[in-house]
């Protein structure tokens, strides 16, 4: 062969190594677009590549970040070589390192003899004494994310095609990289996202649990569950701290044997002592132990002999007190990493929550059951008693009668008055017994009607023979006036006589050398007839003050008077609620140190569980001015007697017409037969709730219309207060009857503006918007506070106020605006929650107690108010 | 002479309503529980009995709920006593067949005309 086939093959050759050198470049590429795991990919490359490229060692140096890089060996001797990256280098040494830093390739022919300024040494290219060295940045989208350098021991190895080779290699390979960087880093935020998910879950349960049930093995077991999971272990125990004992006994586990549950209980682990739980309640912190072979002797066996390697405990505290433990275990050695300390430390808190709250609730529970047994227990010990003490009582006052009879058959009249005087005190004991198992038994709902027809007139006589003796004893006189149409009633004997009984003694109590009169009527007002008797006297009378507590159970005018007069105060009280029970009532009018007039008006046919508290009938007796029948009617809601008693008079001298009701379901019966001009409202009520009754009563369509005035009085300690709102909507707001009521606020073609306080966003928009269609100015707030604000530098015209709200709530807001003079006049519609929660009620009332607490409204104001406030809405719907 | 049967549990009650029964003129026959009261009323016979209500052995509901059974006892008018207006007790008396009743402590006269009143009846029938 000559030269020119020598050319010629060396021609071929070139040819079919330059081929080679593409097909497996391609195969390098396709490998490295196709291979998902970096470290398949780089040896595969590499050993595909070593075929095309004479190099007898490989190093792939990957940046940390702008200051180190590491090293990983990939080949070594011509063979696959996988080591992992060694330690940090700067990027100030080595040659992969200068790569890095400039972005630019090195090629050495000869390394020892390289003349470099400055010089430039590279341990894993040096370590294997190569002679020629490649080194290639790896550049991805401008970002340099290492080299790759190739090495012989050999000098002048790397020809101009492998240079070109190893370029391409190097694009590709820094493009897998990159791809599979991203990739890693979304699986990790995968992963932390998972996992986050997946805690917040946990503790979301855990939550749950903890509100949802408030049984404590529930919620422990829920808690102790989650734990191991979320802290990748394999068990935990919840302690619970014995105080008595000052040991930690195991509450709830999760992962162990009932053995190991019992062995933990045998080892009575305590504050301070070896075991995991001990030494974290001793330092009030998380403690781990990462490897329990490194602990001789640990001192709970149980846990070392279950084969666990590892724990990390966390106390239970609870206002700085211990109240248990929370503990987990993994079967592998290692410390726990500070995630899982935080982790464990907020499941440790919640569990001290569930352990405190479970506590608590199980000593209410336990109190309240107590209290229910012991409230039962005094009902039945009052009636126990009462029949006890009035069976010996018989006897003394049967005793004492006989021997009266015999005394006087035998002519020893000597020992009269003494038997008498026997007699007497015990038939006064015998009432006074009496009165107290009437008391408790109207308290305890177990009073009965018996209900028959008797004759009144026979009625009347009968008390007024049994009295004569108490009338004679302060040298009263008794003028008694029977209408001639009386004739018979049907209702309860005992209770009318008895309250009638009661009155006439009352006023011979209170009246010395005066006169007693009883007035007996009948009148038929409407339909029903009414029977009405009433007792005046000329004795010592009462104070407004003395009048208002006087239906109290257990109260006198004051206690002086108990002294002086005798009896338990609770008469009055029992004669009311008996009057009360057959549909009438009583009243008492009276003139301190003039005398009184206690009127009972009961209908003259009772019906059982009748109540017909229009008081149209009292008018005519209690004022000079009766209400005309036509006159507007206001029912007072209210449970206290005495506030709707004070009411009732105050409201009455202003000409109108009161009913009134003693509890919300009442109230609603009679708002739908009565149809009132207005409503006053009591807010605090037991049972049906003043919200609730606002609600039922702006629900029903028949009665929205009806103006309601939600009141509250403090009897007792003399304030009061008014809520001084002229309506209220409930939500969802029906848009028709805000339109109508704002309608009534406007007069002329001025501009009117209307201040909307409201805390949601949305609903502001969505009401100004309707509002502004409807030609109102609307100004916005989004609490109490901003409205101030607002009204401080323009006045509205109207407000419309939400009740509930951040900062400064509805009440704040309109107890603020009605202190001011000049805004006291502006009316304010108050918006409220259709259902209103338990939470929402609670949160009202404890407004209203605070207000209460701190307003300074006397009584007479408040009602004065109140009575203003409800003849101007009856005015005005009598207008319209 | 007209013979009252008084079934009372209790001593001095028992003991002081039948002197004052005899004081005036009644002969008074007495039993001390239920079951005593029912078997007197067959033996002795009464004109009216006056039963208190809670007794020992069978109470006074039971005891007249067999009288009023009894041919031979169904006819003598029995007074329920009642403590004071327990609830319920007047209309159990009523419904057991006591032809009146009374509630204690005992008002003598209130008493001595309900008994009259039953006895007149009876003599009237």
């Amino acid at each position: 062969m000559g030269d020119g086939s020598q050319g010629s093959t060396a021609a071929q050759e070139a040819w079919q190594s330059q081929a080679a050198r593409l097909a497996l470049l391609s195969d390098v590429v396709l490998l490295i677009a196709q291979t998902p795991d970096l470290a398949r990919l780089l040896s595969g490359a590499i050993n595909k590549l070593k075929w095309v490229m004479d190099f007898e060692r490989c190093t792939l140096a990957l940046a940390d970040d702008d200051t180190t890089y590491r090293v990983q060996i990939l080949m070594e001797n011509r063979r696959g070589f996988s080591k992992d990256p060694i330690d940090a280098v700067p990027l100030g040494k080595g040659i992969a390192g200068a790569v890095i830093r400039s972005r630019r390739m090195r090629l050495f022919a000869d390394f020892s003899s390289a003349d470099e300024t400055p010089p430039v040494s590279d341990e894993a290219m040096e370590g294997g004494s190569m002679q020629s060295i490649l080194s290639l940045p790896l550049a991805a989208f401008d970002r340099v994310l290492g080299a790759i350098t190739f090495g012989n021991t050999d000098k002048n190895i790397f020809t101009e095609d492998d240079l070109k080779v190893a370029q391409s290699f190097a694009v590709h390979l820094a493009l897998a990289i990159d791809r599979w960087r991203q990739s890693q880093e979304l699986e990790a935020r995968t992963s932390e996202l998972a996992r986050t998910v997946q805690d917040l879950k946990g503790l979301a349960e855990v939550s749950q649990a903890m509100n949802a049930n408030l049984d404590l093995e529930t919620v422990l077991t829920s808690i102790v569950t989650h734990a191991v999971h979320l802290t990748e272990c394999d068990a935990g125990t919840i302690y619970e701290f014995d105080e008595a004992e000052q040991v930690f006994v195991p509450r709830t586990n999760h992962g162990i044997s009932e053995d190991v549950i019992e062995g933990l209980r045998r080892s009575r682990p305590r504050v301070g002592d070896r075991s995991g739980i001990g030494q974290a309640a001793s330092i009030r912190a998380p403690f781990q132990i990462p490897d329990l072979s490194n602990v001789p002797n640990y001192p709970m066996s149980a846990v070392t002999n279950a084969g666990f390697r590892a724990l990390l405990a966390v106390p239970l505290l609870r206002e700085e007190r211990i109240v248990g433990g929370l503990v987990v275990r993994r079967k592998t050695a290692g410390e726990f990493p500070h995630e899982t300390l935080d982790l464990l430390q907020t499941f440790a808190t919640q569990s001290a929550l569930a352990i405190q709250n479970a506590r608590l609730f199980r000593e209410i529970r336990e109190k309240s059951q107590e209290l229910e047994v012991a409230s039962q227990h005094k009902s039945q010990f009052v009636a126990n008693m009462s029949h006890e003490l009035r069976t010996p009582l018989n006897a003394i006052i049967g005793y004492s009668e006989m021997l009266q009879e015999e005394a006087e058959d035998l002519g020893q009249e000597e020992f009269l008055p003494d038997l008498r005087n026997i007699h007497v005190a015990g038939k006064h004991l015998l009432s006074l017994i009496n009165d107290i198992l009437d008391m408790s038994k109207i308290e305890a709902g177990k009073m009965e009607l018996f209900l028959e027809t008797f004759d009144v007139p026979t009625l009347i006589r009968d008390v007024v023979a049994t009295i004569q003796p108490l009338v004679d004893k302060n040298g009263n006189a008794l003028d008694v006036y029977c209408a001639s149409d009386l004739g018979t009633m049907y209702a309860d004997l005992t209770k009318v006589r008895q309250t009638l009984f009661n009155l006439l003694s009352n006023s011979c109590k209170f009246t010395e050398k005066g006169t007693i009169t009883l007035r007996v009527t009948r009148e038929v007002p409407s339909e029903k007839a009414w029977i009405t008797l009433a007792v005046s006297d000329t004795g010592i009378g009462m104070t407004p003050e003395q009048m208002g507590k006087l239906f109290q159970a257990f109260s006198q005018a004051d206690a002086s008077t108990t002294r002086q007069f005798g009896g338990t105060g609770l008469g009055l009280a029992i004669s009311r609620k008996f009057c009360q029970m057959m549909g009438g009532d009583v009243t008492v009018e009276s003139t301190y140190g003039e005398g009184s007039t206690f009127t009972f008006q009961l209908p003259s046919e009772v019906t059982e569980q009748t109540t017909t508290p229009i008081t149209e009938a009292h008018e005519t007796h209690r004022h000079p001015r009766p209400a005309p029948p036509d006159a507007p009617i206001v029912l007072v809601i209210d449970d206290d007697p005495a506030v709707r008693d004070l009411m009732q008079r105050m409201l009455g001298k202003e000409g109108l017409r009161v009913a009134v009701a003693a509890d919300g379901e009442e109230g609603l019966r009679l708002a739908r037969e009565l149809r009132p001009d207005a409503i006053t409202l009591d807010v605090l009520m037991p049972g049906m709730d003043g919200w609730s009754v606002l609600t039922a009563l702006k629900a029903d369509p028949a009665l929205t219309e009806i103006p309601v005035i939600m009141v509250t009085i403090v009897d007792e300690k003399q304030i009061g207060y008014s809520l001084g709102v002229v309506d209220f909507l409930t939500k969802p707001i029906d848009w028709k009857r805000l339109t109508a009521i704002l309608q009534t606020y406007r007069s002329g073609d001025t501009d009117h503006r209307v201040l909307l306080v409201e805390d949601d966003a949305r609903t502001r928009t969505m009401i100004r918007t309707r509002l502004e269609k409807q030609g109102w100015s609307v100004l916005e707030a989004g609490d109490g506070r901003s409205a101030l604000k607002q009204m401080a530098e323009m006045l509205p015209d109207l407000i419309l106020l939400d009740l509930m709200m951040p900062e400064m709530d509805g009440f704040q807001f309109v107890d603020h605006v009605r202190g001011q003079d000049d805004w006291r006049s502006i009316p304010i519609i108050v918006v409220t929650a259709k259902d209103l929660t338990d939470e929402d009620r609670r949160r009202l009332n404890g407004r209203i107690e605070e207000i209460l607490q701190k307003s300074a409204y006397s009584p007479e104001e408040l009602l004065q108010e109140v009575c203003d406030r409800v003849q101007a809405r009856v005015d005005s719907r009598l207008q319209a | 002479m007209t013979k009252i049967l008084l079934v009372e549990d209790n001593d001095m009650n028992r003991d002081m309503l039948s002197r004052r029964l005899a004081r005036n003129g009644y002969e008074v026959t007495m039993a001390i529980d239920g079951q005593q009261g029912v078997d007197m009323a067959r033996s002795e016979a009464p004109d009216l009995i006056l039963m208190d209500m809670s007794l020992p052995v069978i109470d006074g509901w039971q005891a007249t709920r067999q009288l009023k059974a009894a041919a031979e006892t169904q006819a003598i008018p029995v007074i329920a006593l009642t403590a004071h207006a327990m609830v319920g007790d007047r209309e159990k008396a009523v419904e057991a067949g006591c032809d009146d009743f009374d509630t204690k402590p005992i008002e003598l006269p209130r008493l001595l005309g309900k008994i009259k009143a039953l006895l007149d009846g009876k003599a009237g029938a």
